[in-house]
């Protein structure tokens, strides 16, 4: 273990490793500072060029840009009550009324500080729990793994925002699209059309360029460029009174750690949904709830802390079952498959030095946050006043380039366009995306271990709940699937019964 | 572009019925109770359940919510033209990177769409070439991605 310890080690702090790490950071920061892009954008603008670097540097730039987004998404939030990211959002009038009653400096020091504290706590809690689940997880076969794929896709239903019979939709066009290409089971085209460049499937990362950032583009352009008008306020020292905020809140800090770990885990909730349920939380439990909304640092505490931990929460099931806990896990899972780093209990007895050296990445860009963070803010007002008219089409010509260097093949431009095109039309619908990015991850894991399972039971469908563990978890996905429809009907004998 | 329920739904049932038809075509080996079709197939049905319901939600709500919805910025021709760049700027890149080549026709992408957004033609012009320069230095040179050569003749910088 110390031998694998020491190698995590030379592999983080190698020069590169480290250039990388702070150079996506730095990325990571103005990302999540600009209104209009996300941490999501960031992280899949990312993938193309991670793809020519090994395994660490690349899953590094990852960790470090999401993470440094999220936090830096609080200081438009702070100054312009404009979220940076949607992680902010929940919390933004709140930290904009702090900076409205001259406090932008205790406000952006508690985005900060909470944000270093949640990001660490996560990354305690992914590398505990990673490996434990990960030595329980070894037992499960493909029957598990089939019924686990299906409870991750019908947690995504459950936890999406928005209209279910939608979410069931993207889910159900995620599916589809996992299913084109050759089926490897059968060896039969599906839906390729004869088209060569389809015989493969549709590759994840022109797809995720087209569903989060072409969208995003879209709507950027579409809205007037106002000049940004930031609240004039001398900001000295952004550390001043974060002591005072950690011991009057202590349990806000625990709670919101929790809670984003937990919100995290599960798939399709990330860091956004996070952050909006610790919010109310902390107002549901709050001493002095009066004072929500009004400029109460104590929300700020709650949900600051939860939307980096919900980070770190994300990757335990994303590395111990190969299901994402986010959009940013959906886009990692790409990469870690693309790097050989097959998620999944053997990762850590194959490759143990790779796991660690991951964790490690996690507390380096967590704990680099404070310097880094504190520099953001302090070139907060440049960084704001970036006009977005210049920025919006170089990251064009950015999605063009990344989406074509994947396979060095334009046909990849084309998925993004259309996928682009989709993925506007859904987020103008209220159709959600997370589903969709979830059926396309784990379309194709569900079917082989589906397929497999059933070749091993000579196509007895019963023999999915033979085993005790597989039978558990289909059962639990079966509870799930039939609860919503038993609970309608029984209200509707409940009214009639009353009638 | 908001639609009504009724044709989001109509969409995803047209999907899921094009899918059925495509996977009942699908050969099954033969001994085999599951072929490639299974999965496709249940797929599609999932799709057009939801899908139809939506279709009913949306009918039921026909008379509070249009068929269509136009966004503010439908309305407003200039924002109109922004929108329809990006997509015409894609377009270009697909259809005459190839031919012309990445060092041609990405400043003069760049340029329109700076041009347009900000106005500011001569910087815009300027901004346009730096920024092919570092992305062709960093994608071709650095990360070795072949980018279209189209009329350049193949030179390096580094």
């Amino acid at each position: 273990m110390l031998d694998n310890m020491l190698h995590a080690a030379t592999l983080v702090f190698d020069p590169f490793t480290l250039f990388v790490i702070l150079a996506a950071s730095v990325f990571g920061l103005f990302f999540g500072a600009v209104p209009g892009l996300t941490a999501t954008m960031a992280t899949a603008l990312l993938v193309p060029v991670t793809f020519f670097m090994d395994p660490i540097p690349a899953i590094g730039a990852i960790i470090a840009a999401t993470a440094m987004a999220i936090f830096s998404g609080d200081i438009p939030g702070v100054l312009l009550r404009i979220p940076g990211t949607p992680a902010s959002a929940a919390y933004t009038d709140e930290a904009y009324a702090m900076t409205m009653k001259g406090q932008a400096e205790l406000a952006l020091g508690a985005c900060l500080v909470f944000s270093v504290i949640g990001g660490l706590f996560g990354t305690v809690v992914l590398a505990f729990s990673a490996p434990l689940l990960a030595e329980f997880a070894l037992k499960f076969s493909t029957f598990e793994y089939f019924w686990l794929g299906c409870l991750g896709l019908t947690c995504a239903i459950f936890v999406s925002r928005g209209d279910p019979l939608k979410g069931v939709c993207s889910l159900a066009f995620g599916l589809f699209l996992a299913q084109v290409g050759i089926d490897v089971v059968h060896g039969q085209p599906r839906f390729t059309f004869g088209n060569i460049n389809l015989s493969g499937g549709i590759d994840l990362v022109p797809a995720l360029v087209g569903f989060f950032a072409i969208p995003e583009l879209i709507r950027n352009v579409t809205a007037n460029f106002g000049r940004v008008e930031i609240v004039e306020q001398n900001i000295t020292s952004i550390f001043r009174g974060q002591w005072g905020l950690m011991k009057k809140y202590p349990w806000n800090t625990l709670r919101g750690n929790i809670i984003g770990v937990l919100i995290g885990a599960l798939p399709g909730a990330g860091a956004d949904i996070a952050a909006w349920i610790s919010y109310a939380v902390s107002k549901r439990f709050s001493k002095e709830p009066e004072k929500f909304g009004t400029g109460h640092a104590e929300g700020l505490v709650d949900a600051g802390a939860a939307n980096n931990s919900a980070l770190g929460g994300a990757w335990v099931p994303a590395l111990v079952f190969g299901i994402p806990g986010d959009s940013i896990t959906a886009i990692v899972i790409g990469v870690l498959y693309m790097k050989g780093m097959n998620p999944g209990p053997t990762v850590f007895i194959k490759s143990p030095d790779l796991v660690y050296a991951l964790f490690l990445v996690f507390f380096l860009a967590n704990l680099l946050m404070i310097p880094l963070g504190w520099a953001a803010i302090k070139f907060a007002r440049r960084l704001l006043s970036v006009p977005r008219e210049i920025l919006m089409p170089i990251i064009l010509i950015f999605c063009i380039v990344g989406a074509y260097a994947i396979e060095n093949n334009i046909f990849n431009v084309w998925v993004m366009l259309w996928m682009g095109v989709i993925g506007y039309l859904f987020e103008e619908n209220e159709v959600p995306t997370a589903p969709a990015i979830l059926g396309i991850v784990l379309g194709k894991m569900i079917e082989e271990n589906f397929m497999q399972s059933m070749i091993k039971v000579g196509g007895n469908v019963f023999g999915l709940f033979e085993r005790p563990i597989g039978g558990t978890l289909g059962a639990l996905a079966l509870i799930l699937w039939t609860a919503p429809l038993a609970w309608i009907l029984w209200l509707k004998l409940a009214a009639r019964r009353h009638a | 572009m908001r639609f009504n329920d009724t044709i989001t739904g109509a969409f995803f049932v047209a999907l899921a019925f094009g899918i059925i038809v495509l996977s009942t075509g699908f050969h099954t080996p033969s001994g085999q109770r599951f072929g490639p079709g299974l999965f496709p197939i249940c797929t599609a049905l999932l799709m057009g359940a939801a899908g139809s319901l939506l279709v009913v939600k949306g009918w039921l709500n026909r008379q509070t919510h249009p068929w269509i919805t136009l966004a503010d910025w439908w309305r407003e021709p200039r924002l109109l033209l922004n929108g329809a760049a990006i997509f015409g700027a894609l377009l270009a890149y697909l259809l005459l990177a190839e031919l012309i080549g990445f060092l041609i026709l990405v400043p003069l992408i760049l340029w329109a769409l700076i041009g347009m957004l900000w106005g500011r033609i001569w910087i815009a012009l300027l901004i346009a070439v730096l920024a092919t320069l570092v992305t062709h230095v960093f994608f071709v040179e650095l990360l070795k991605v072949p980018l279209p050569w189209g009329w350049v003749p193949y030179f390096k910088l580094l």
